[in-house]
């Protein structure tokens, strides 16, 4: 018996969030990000039958997107040629600073920062997913998406007072989930 | 709810929901001045409301992102089709 069993119908709902703030960490693109997703979970289900049931659906739709998005840089990288770094130095004097130049700064902390923000973003988004489904779309469309108090209520046809209290509900779930699994 | 609306002094629920409100930017400034005054004195929506802020600023300086609705309603129905050629 597979510890983990697909349900192709809940992939939307359940992911789509998750597997798209994956990809726009490393695709920069809104466009590209959404075709991944969709092509990772069209994929997903040509090859449902070769799901084990080892480890958990997300984690195998992320693998398969992980080889989506190498495929799409290989794409890209075929069109544009063989990727090319040339320096040139301008002045003779400047020619052999070139060591200094390949050192690794130690006050640069940008990557670093990159990958814990991104690692904080899917940690928000495992939060999220634990949240009920209502709340967790009422939370995004406000929070993340910036849509308007009105355009939330008449999309889920609730009045005001119900949004907010919905909202209070979704994040002081949200605060504590990250309290257990980030900030301990 | 009148009554409510207007008296100076509010009680927690109140506070917590005005708080909210604040992460957004859609309290007016009588509801802000009324919240700053129970903060004043109120060790519960004081912590309330640091960790209330706390989150705001994850969400938004982590550029915590995702689909938006209505690419993620188009995605649902091209979805749906390709299932039923699965089923």
């Amino acid at each position: 018996m597979p510890k983990h069993q697909l349900d192709p119908n809940k992939w939307i709902d359940s992911y789509a969030d998750y597997l798209f703030n994956y990809t726009i960490t490393r695709v920069s693109n809104r466009d590209v990000a959404d075709d991944l997703v969709q092509e990772t979970f069209f994929s997903g289900l040509k090859s449902a039958k070769n799901f084990k049931g080892e480890a958990s659906e997300r984690t195998w739709l992320v693998s398969i997107l992980k080889r989506k998005i190498i495929d799409h840089y290989r794409k890209i990288n075929s069109n544009k040629g063989k990727a090319e770094v040339r320096i040139n130095y301008s002045d003779g004097e400047s020619e052999g600073d070139w060591l200094e130049e390949r050192v690794a700064d130690p006050f640069d902390k940008n990557a670093e920062n990159k990958l814990e923000n991104e690692e904080l973003g899917l940690a928000i988004h495992n939060c999220l997913e634990k949240l009920p489904q209502k709340q967790a779309e009422i939370f995004k469309m406000k929070t993340i998406q910036n849509f308007d108090t009105e355009a939330i209520c008449n999309e889920f046809d609730i009045s005001a007072s119900n949004l907010w209290v919905i909202i209070h509900r979704a994040r002081t779930s949200l605060a504590g989930c990250l309290d257990e699994t980030w900030f301990k | 709810m009148e009554a409510k609306a207007t008296k100076l002094f509010i009680d927690c629920e109140e506070a917590k929901h005005i708080c909210d409100k604040a992460q957004y930017n859609e309290t007016s400034w009588w509801e802000l001045f009324r919240l700053n005054i129970r903060l004043l004195y109120c060790n519960v929506t004081k912590a309330y409301s640091k960790r209330n802020q706390k989150l705001s600023t994850l969400v938004t300086d982590n550029k915590v992102d995702c689909m938006e609705s209505k690419s993620k309603a188009e995605l649902k129905v091209k979805f749906q089709e390709e299932l039923k050629n699965h089923q």
